[in-house]
């Protein structure tokens, strides 16, 4: 499952990325480290705005659940140390998306994605790489990357993101999951994504050596 | 360039740190714990130097937010004073810096420039830590007030290292052969420029009544300036997404109206 990504496409913020995977394109722009409001200031370290915008009508609790998904993930990644008193905002539009409302699995997929090339370019400074994938069982198959309609008749659905250290899938990050699974399956997913998401991994290295040649094109 | 890409995550292949003395720069972060250890926080290209028992490294990469560090040449705008301070942004949204109502050349108590919101500084970082709000001052040469007939144009922070840092850099010869000019440079990635005698304001009514003649002259010269330096600012930000190449090209896209 191949990412297609644009960086760099917003040129007001300071970091930007589009993302399509499978079914769902999603635009993700960052904004700091700037001047954050008082009640938003914390002393000794970043605070994160994250904004997640539907594709259409206004954002619902559906949007606050990832927001706060996102969020858990995305502080114990930034390395919001290095920039107290300061304010990060991440406004995530979400395009097309590939799922009924009842699900947010592609869509929580594709937002972590597109945040790590969008952090990438807004130059923040990140513990290690991190990639994500999406996965569902449907009836005892282990699928990758399920289109909506699947995703309708599967029996669960995980996402699972790992951080990766040294081009290894190192630590799992975070871990998001729903439907009927035995503790058995879910750990044969666990094995069976890691190598997915190294090739996920090896792709982004190449988007991002991409991006630095086309960043120093004038040298 | 490949060999040399990293990614926060990735090893850090350098020296034995208990060895060599260490000095970190951008894109290294040090863990804050007993046991030092460094990791790569952005992604870029790594410049890794050794000299006897010392090792240099750090990451060059792009970005579009500045961060003040010491010693660092940057143009702000005023936007305000508080106590013994004027209050100067170096970008949208930024938090903004101190500059001290003394830290002028030749300031004193009774002699101290009086600087409006919106006037534009050229000033040098001098205390860059992260738990206090930053300071620049204005004292050395070269620094201090930048008039208003300047233009003030932002560009991404590597593309103004390399006009700040390489003396040999191309992009300003190249802008010399078409005009004159002065200009400025700021780190945060803004820059400052002004060809001939730059955006004039509006001659005062009174003075038009006086000789009217000579003001014919002033205002076709300035209108010309105006256009340069219209041109010059197109040419430079142009400049940050074309090949070196195609960089003459561009140049005389971007003068193509002004020289006639």
């Amino acid at each position: 499952m191949a990412f297609q990504v644009k960086t760099s496409i917003l040129s007001n913020s300071d970091g930007s990325a589009e993302l399509i995977i499978g079914g769902t394109k999603v635009l993700v722009s960052i904004s700091g480290p700037i001047e954050p409001k008082i009640r938003q200031e914390l002393p000794n370290q970043a605070s994160l705005d994250i904004i997640i915008r539907p594709y259409k009508g206004l954002s619902t609790t559906r949007e606050k659940l990832l927001e706060d998904k996102l969020r858990q993930l995305l502080q114990s990644i930034i390395i919001r140390y290095k920039y107290p008193r300061q304010l990060i905002q991440i406004v995530v539009q979400f395009l097309i998306i590939d799922e009924i409302e009842e699900f947010t699995c592609n869509e929580l997929n594709a937002a972590i994605n597109c945040c790590y090339f969008a952090l990438i370019d807004a130059d923040l400074a990140l513990y290690s790489s991190f990639v994500s994938v999406v996965a569902c069982i449907n009836s005892g198959n282990l699928l990758l990357n399920p289109p909506g309609d699947i995703l309708i008749n599967s029996d669960s659905h995980h996402v699972i993101c790992y951080n990766i250290e040294n081009q290894k899938a190192n630590k799992l990050l975070f871990l998001e999951s729903d439907g009927e699974f035995t503790e058995e399956t879910l750990f044969t997913i666990l094995a069976k994504t890691v190598s997915e998401a190294e090739t996920l991994h090896q792709e982004q290295r190449k988007i991002i050596q991409a991006k630095i040649e086309n960043d120093y094109i004038w040298k | 360039m490949s060999s040399s890409l990293i990614l926060p995550g990735d090893n850090l292949e350098i020296e034995d740190i208990s060895q060599y003395k260490t000095t970190i720069g951008p894109g290294i972060y040090k863990f804050p714990t007993r046991e030092p250890k460094f990791i790569p926080t952005q992604p870029g290209i790594l410049n890794h130097s050794t000299q006897s028992n010392k090792q240099l490294i750090y990451i060059e990469s792009n970005s579009k937010r500045y961060i003040p560090h010491k010693n660092d040449l940057v143009i702000g705008i005023v936007v305000g004073s508080i106590g013994e301070f004027y209050k100067v942004q170096l970008q949208d949204f930024s938090t903004p810096v101190l500059l001290n109502f003394m830290s002028f050349a030749n300031a004193t108590k009774k002699n101290r420039p009086n600087l409006k919101n919106g006037q534009v500084v050229y000033g040098k970082v001098t205390v860059d830590s992260i738990e206090i709000e930053n300071e620049i001052e204005c004292i050395d040469e070269g620094c201090g007030v930048l008039d208003d007939s300047g233009y003030v144009f932002n560009v991404n922070l590597n593309f103004a290292r390399e006009l700040l840092y390489d003396a040999n850099s191309i992009f300003l010869k190249l802008l010399a052969n078409k005009c004159q000019f002065e200009i400025a440079i700021g780190i945060n990635g803004k820059i400052w420029l002004k060809c001939g005698e730059g955006v004039k304001k509006e001659v005062k009514e009174s003075e038009n009544k006086e000789d009217e003649d000579d003001d014919m002259d002033i205002d076709s010269t300035n209108v010309k300036d105006l256009k340069y330096t219209l041109a010059a600012v197109e040419y430079l930000k142009k400049a940050q997404f074309v090949k070196q190449d195609e960089l003459k090209q561009v140049l005389n896209v971007c003068f193509k109206n002004v020289e006639n």
